[in-house]
């Protein structure tokens, strides 16, 4: 039967089936009491805390010199005695050295380190690193200016001063400058571990040699340089500690994608702890799975146990997935104005709250997608599982040698499906496509949109059609898809479709066939559609661009006056 | 950890609030002569401990109105602060003290300050636009430079407001006032090296 402009008939093969997911084990369900702490909680540890009392108690003793003449004068005493003690053991030999050892806090010194830092943090793409190092180092030089200006401190009393100083004593700036650098430099380009550890007591060394050379040569007192290490201390360590935790953002050197969270260690303990509280899963293993395919959360493979064993697919995500969402739509509407939806989450939990809806959604419009087993909470606001069933024995559409007919009607019929339902994917591309006994299985479905554009739908029925031909000849593809859409509607599909529309998935799938898939089918249509424009000027978007232009020039008018009064340029 | 961190910002707005901008406070981070009855004040010292040589600091005395002082700058060796002026224009006086100075064209006039040798010298002269010279003052262990720089039709004003602003703190009114703050504990300078 030849197809007419109307509705295309819906009873083309065989009817979308919900696929049947395997049976899994479950216990009772635990709920976490009020006041007890989430499975991965975010701790300063132990020497953190130290540090932080170290800081409070500098803190206090400030406040006691500013507001106390007699303490005032307490300090200076007691550094003067200390200070003149050491000067009495100066020898020739020993002078020598301290000002070879004072080089250590020189503005070159700490310039050399500060910028190799940001170059390798640069060169491994460890961005979240580099602004908690550019933040904290920035911190510590203009925190113990400003003290050094509010406490004006002279330098040791009584001794003659053999080093070069510049402004007030107290706190010692090249000792808060060299600990701060050091400190960042070991948290974030050391891994957590051996090498970490080892790195401390470097610094401890480093950082007590530098300190006393000062008291050594008269430069500072002993008041000025304990004060600027339990500073240079503890902002760069509460920092990394708060923004970077080990757990979260672990500093490695494998190869991979920085949206893939490590799931060993700490975080994995409470990743099965959550499984097991919150779902009431008896976890044998948790291993990443399918990494290549997914570059917005990390995917992983939960081995539940029983008999037999069963998986579930669960993507894990957190705050830094949420980031990389907003600066993807940001980068999106400066590109091409607006596409679709391109408003941010707020939050993880909400993000994950879509992923979960759009998963019942399809489920219940009857797509062919995984079961979902809801939500799971590993840090509240900050890390989430979304968990769903596990499509075993599946490949991926791109992974076969080629389609046939049966294939092509289930794929373009979840497409139908979908439109009947008023639904977009948004985002069908070859990985999002399992193959299991001949049946077609839409997977991720994040980016699931209700009420879309016709436009946007369009743009999934094209997708569908250049995915499925990379594995067959586009006139297979096009005869099948006459039997479900009108020629208005294929046309309209490949009239909204262009580079951009296409996930880069797709495109290198296409760029690998080296074909060009969309003009195959263009050829096919009984007339070239007019192209729909994806560029949408408005005033919303010159006024973004207008905006984040001023913002990115201010933040490096910012950095640079940072860095030239923190003597770092 | 959420007392911890309250104790630490209540420790910090307290170290804020003990003394809040005031006067008082921008009298010590000015290099004034007299402070609260005593001569000089912690900036003063600090400049004495950067020319360790130097037996006069210079300090202001009273600043007229319309004049600010900006861009202290002590580092061993050297101590150097700017006056602006609202008539005369920003770097209108630049003092520096140093162990020694080079002059230029110099013409010894009487000093103002005792104990001190005072030198003038003229660089340019723009009638009725900008004036640039120098004062120098000499004494034992230092030098201090006024670099002049009027943009203005004014000359003779301006530079007698200078000299009212700017003065002289000696070394020893320094020790002594040291000594009366920390009751004779703490010393300004190193003892003397005994005499071989």
């Amino acid at each position: 039967m030849e197809p007419t402009a109307g509705r295309p008939p819906l009873d083309v093969g065989e009817p979308a089936v919900v696929s049947r997911p395997q049976r899994v084990s479950r216990a009772g369900q635990r709920r976490r009491p009020s006041g007890e702490a989430p499975p991965l909680p975010r701790t300063l540890n132990r020497s953190g805390q130290v540090w932080l009392i170290a800081a409070a108690a500098v803190l206090l003793l400030w406040a006691g010199v500013v507001s106390n003449q007699r303490t005032a004068v307490w300090v200076l005493e007691a550094d003067h005695a200390v200070v003149n003690w050491v000067a009495g053991t100066r020898t020739t030999l020993l002078t020598g050295l301290m000002q070879t050892v004072h080089a250590l806090g020189s503005r070159w010194t700490i310039r050399v380190l500060f910028w190799a830092t940001v170059v390798a943090l640069v060169a491994l793409r460890r961005f979240r690193h580099l602004f908690v190092f550019l933040g904290a180092t920035l911190a510590v030089t203009a925190f113990t200016g400003v003290l050094a200006y509010l406490f004006v401190w002279p330098r040791p009393l009584g001794v003659e001063i053999l080093g070069d100083w510049s402004g007030y004593a107290n706190p010692s700036r090249p000792v808060a400058a060299l600990t701060a650098t050091l400190m960042g430099m070991l948290y974030s380009l050391a891994p957590a571990g051996g090498l970490r550890r080892a790195g401390k007591p470097v610094i401890a060394v480093l950082v007590t040699a530098l300190s006393f050379s000062l008291v050594y040569l008269a430069v500072n007192s002993p008041s000025d340089v304990v004060i600027a290490a339990i500073v240079g201390v503890t902002v760069p360590l509460v920092a990394f500690r708060m923004v970077t935790p080990n757990e979260v953002f672990p500093v490695t050197y494998h190869r991979g994608s920085s949206a893939h969270l490590d799931v060993g260690g700490r975080r994995g303990q409470a990743i099965h702890q959550a499984l097991e509280d919150q779902l009431g899963l008896q976890v044998a293993e948790i291993k990443p799975f399918g990494l290549s395919g997914s570059a917005g959360s990390t995917p992983l493979r939960v081995t539940v146990k029983g008999d037999p064993e069963t998986w579930l697919f669960a993507k894990l995500y957190a705050g830094s997935h949420l980031r990389s969402d907003r600066w993807y739509k940001l980068g999106r509407t400066l590109l091409y104005g607006r596409l679709e939806d391109e408003k941010p989450f707020n939050t993880v939990r909400r993000l994950v709250q879509q992923e979960d809806y759009a998963l019942r959604l399809m489920h219940g419009a009857g797509v062919r997608s995984p079961e979902p087993f809801g939500i799971v909470e590993i840090t509240p606001e900050r890390e989430y599982l979304v968990v769903t069933e596990f499509i075993t024995d599946a490949q991926e559409l791109g992974d076969l040698d080629q389609v046939d007919d049966r294939i092509i009607d289930d794929g373009l019929r979840i497409i139908r499906r979908l439109w009947d339902a008023g639904l977009a994917h948004r985002d069908i591309k070859p990985a999002n496509l399992l193959v299991r006994d001949g049946r077609v299985h839409l997977i991720d479905v994040f980016f699931a949109e209700v009420r879309p554009s016709p436009w946007r739908q369009a743009v999934d029925l094209a997708n569908m059609l250049l995915v499925l031909a990379t594995r067959c000849s586009p006139e297979q593809v096009y005869r099948r898809a006459r039997l479900q859409f009108n020629d208005d509607e294929i046309a309209e599909a490949f009239a909204a479709t262009s580079g951009i529309t296409m996930p880069s998935q797709l495109r290198k799938a296409m760029r690998d066939e080296g074909r060009d898939l969309h003009k195959e089918f263009l050829r096919l249509l009984p007339e070239w559609p007019r192209p729909i424009a994806i560029q949408r000027w408005s005033i919303r978007r010159v006024g973004l661009m207008i905006g984040v232009a001023m913002l990115v020039l201010l933040a490096l008018l910012t950095a640079l006056s940072s860095f030239e009064s923190a003597g770092l340029l | 950890m959420r007392r911890l961190l309250l104790a630490a910002v209540v420790c910090l707005l307290a170290t804020g609030c003990v003394r809040p901008a005031s006067t008082e406070l921008s009298q010590v981070r000015v290099p004034a002569c007299r402070y609260q009855g005593r001569q000089g004040t912690a900036l003063v010292i600090l400049m004495a401990q950067a020319v360790p040589t130097a037996s006069q600091l210079p300090c202001v005395e009273l600043l007229p109105a319309g004049w600010s002082v900006r861009d202290i700058f002590v580092r061993n060796g050297r101590v150097r602060f700017t006056l602006d002026s609202d008539r005369v224009g920003t770097n209108a006086v630049r003092v520096v003290l140093e162990r020694f100075c080079t002059f230029g064209r110099v013409t010894r006039v009487p000093s103002d300050h005792p104990g001190t040798r005072r030198y003038q010298e003229v660089i340019s002269i723009d009638p009725g636009r900008r004036y640039q010279g120098a004062i120098y003052y000499l004494f034992p262990g230092g030098c201090v430079t006024y670099r002049l720089d009027f943009r203005s039709d004014e000359q003779a004003r301006p530079l007698g407001e200078v000299s009212l602003a700017l003065g002289f703190v000696t070394r020893d009114a320094l020790r002594q006032t040291l000594s009366d703050f920390t009751d004779g504990e703490v010393p300004l300078d190193p003892p003397p090296e005994p005499a071989s």
